[in-house]
């Protein structure tokens, strides 16, 4: 009950942090609207020749771009640079100092700013694009309710992801490179901007035995219903998987990251 | 038993050392040289329950990074560390328990957050009995006066009324012993009268041993039996405020400034009977510096009182970095342990 309480803060100072930003947060939904509009066009002139490919059909496809788009707003955090500003300018001590578990700290604080984005953003973008864009709504009898289960595994799927990263900056001082790697790994291959289906088989295939599809690939394969139940099981399934195996990861590399610390200043 | 116990603890840092110029810079590509700073080295220290303790010395003494390993953030190179039975750095988590920091230069509450929701969220990390939670923050609020502060994100708050909240955060769980870095560092008198006040408080009533490091020698002489002196990472003095002071013969100086310029001779013959340093900073002020108890201040203060049109007189004691000085210039005076 008491660790309950304790998470439970955590998501809430996530959430209240981001109160005040508000505004620019509708701003950022303007340009997300911007970005869903200029792939939804894009990829209307991709489907213009051929009715289907790599498995989508074009009505799939727009889907697959408003509610992944969408979706990133929610699955979105900034753990990575959290942990990289405060090792930088030494505030990471004042972390070390509190009783708790640092890994979930940050997971349930990101996971309040989610709810947050989920409120001002996810929702709200999907509105309106979905009165400018012809979507679908979550298909067959399971994916009301498994898209959202595995929408939030993402979420603690990527914060682990990130969280690892952030860890980095206690062995480089080059975390912007590390953090823009990471990035950019997930941009591509959690299959937001493409679909999965649509690299060639080999990138499919090492694909297989990495996290990051499981981040937007496999809940967006969820909502459009283009898995058969126990596929979509087993996606559900490695999505735990891979949220047990990093954060395990994120344990141990803690455990050299604070041997590792030597604070600057003050 | 010592709740803080530490033999010849060191902490020793790598520092890679840039070559100047361009030729320089590109050897580094290649070669990096490392010299070593030897932040902590070999310091002995035992504390008792419910001490208050002054860790003072220059900046760079170590005073920090003795602090990190007693909190178990750094790992110390050598040495041995016990507190509280434990060795803070392995057992982190059951040690950070029983501890409150305060770093006078950070904060560890939430910038974007009220600091109310940054102490109920201290309440569930420490995991404090409610009525124990809201009876202690009553009592903080009201000897601390932050009533007003408590619905304000924390990057609003000025530098003293940060450092006040920051404060009674530390104590929330009402922690074994208190370390405070530098606490009172940029406040003014009023604040620093309270947090004095309060930490005084604390320390009787709750019985909380507290370590704290300063560069204001007002805050070890309102609050330490006891002060630890460090320079370049070793112990120079250990032992009470008094005898340190008396051990230590550094002059006081009286600024005295007046009316009227006065030239030199006229000085002199005046104070002829006083064993002074005389220096002139210019002809309207006068620097008199002399050893405690060698000179009759109230006399002296008379004399020039009547005999000179005096503007203002100003004493100055020694701070406290003039006391490390001269300890560290002349050798420990007996007896650092
Ligand atoms: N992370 C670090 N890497 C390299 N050197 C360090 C590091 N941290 C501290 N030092 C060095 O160790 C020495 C002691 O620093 P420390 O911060 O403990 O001094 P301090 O007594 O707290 O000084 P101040 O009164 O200025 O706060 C200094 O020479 C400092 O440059
Ligand atoms: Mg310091």
């Amino acid at each position: 009950m008491k660790k309950v309480a304790k998470y439970w803060q955590f998501m809430r100072i996530g959430f209240i942090a981001y109160l005040a930003h508000r505004f620019q947060v509708l701003m950022n939904v303007l340009s997300y609207l911007l970005v869903i509009a200029l792939n939804y066009f894009l990829w209307r002139a991709v489907f213009a020749s051929r009715p289907v490919i790599a498995g989508f059909t074009m009505s799939q496809m727009m889907t697959y771009v408003v509610i992944g788009w969408s979706a990133r707003t929610f699955f979105a955090n900034r753990i990575d640079r959290m942990i990289g500003d405060a090792v930088r300018d030494g505030s990471i001590v004042m972390d070390l100092l509190k009783p708790t578990n640092f890994q979930l700290y940050h997971y349930f604080r990101s996971f309040g700013r989610a709810v947050f984005m989920f409120v001002f953003m996810t929702l709200p973008i999907i509105v309106v694009a979905s009165l400018l864009f012809p979507i679908k709504p979550p298909s067959g009898r399971l994916g009301p309710y498994l898209f959202p289960l595995s929408v939030v595994l993402s979420f603690f799927l990527h914060a682990g992801i990130s969280y690892l990263t952030g860890l980095m900056a206690f062995f480089t001082r080059n975390n912007e490179g590390v953090f823009r790697f990471k990035q950019m790994l997930v941009e591509v291959f959690s299959g937001v901007m493409i679909p999965i289906s649509f690299f060639p088989a080999w990138v499919q295939g090492a694909l297989f035995w990495l996290p990051f599809k499981y981040i937007a690939y496999v809940p967006l394969r969820i909502y459009l219903g283009m898995e058969p139940l126990s596929r979509v099981h087993q996606g559900v399934l490695l999505q735990v998987m891979w949220i047990i195996i990093i954060y395990a990861a994120g344990q141990l590399l803690w455990h050299f990251a604070i041997k590792r610390l030597e604070i600057q200043g003050g | 038993m010592p709740i803080i116990e530490a033999h010849s603890l060191s902490k020793h840092f790598k520092r890679f050392r840039r070559r100047p110029g361009l030729v320089g810079a590109v050897k580094d590509l290649w070669h990096r040289t490392y010299e070593v700073v030897r932040a902590v080295d070999g310091i002995d220290l035992s504390v008792e329950r419910g001490e208050i303790i002054g860790y003072i010395g220059p900046n760079g003494a170590g005073k920090s990074t003795t602090i990190k390993m007693l909190t178990g953030i750094l790992v110390p190179t050598a040495g041995s560390l016990a507190v509280q039975g434990l060795v803070p750095h392995k057992d982190r988590y059951r040690h950070v328990r029983t501890i409150g920091v305060v770093f006078g230069q950070r904060t560890q509450l939430w910038w974007d957050i009220a600091v109310i929701e940054a102490f109920n969220l201290l309440q569930k990390i420490y995991e404090i009995p409610r009525d124990e939670y809201r009876q202690r923050l009553k009592k903080f609020n009201q000897v601390l006066g932050l009533e007003d502060l408590l619905n304000i994100p924390v990057r609003k708050l000025s530098l003293g009324q940060r450092m006040r909240c920051d404060l009674a955060a530390s104590l929330l769980h009402n922690p074994a012993i208190l370390f405070l870095d530098e606490p009172t560092i940029g406040l003014d008198v009023a604040v620093k009268a309270s947090i004095r006040d309060f930490i005084r408080e604390t320390n009787r009533q709750q019985g909380t041993t507290v370590i704290l490091t300063t560069h204001d020698l007002s805050d070890i002489e309102e609050l330490c039996s006891r002060v630890i002196m460090i320079d370049a990472g070793k112990l120079i003095y250990d032992g009470g405020l008094r005898e340190l002071k008396e051990r230590v013969d550094i002059p006081r100086r009286l600024l005295v400034e007046t009316i009227f310029p006065i030239n030199a001779s006229k000085m002199m013959l005046l104070l002829k009977d006083y064993r002074l340093g005389i220096t002139a900073l210019d002809p309207y002020r006068w620097e008199l510096s002399f050893s405690k108890g060698r000179v009759n201040l109230p006399q002296l203060m008379q004399l020039l009182l009547d005999t000179l049109e005096v503007r203002d007189l100003e004493l100055e004691e020694p701070a406290i970095e003039e006391i490390v000085r001269q300890i560290y210039d002349r050798g420990a005076p007996g007896d650092a342990r």
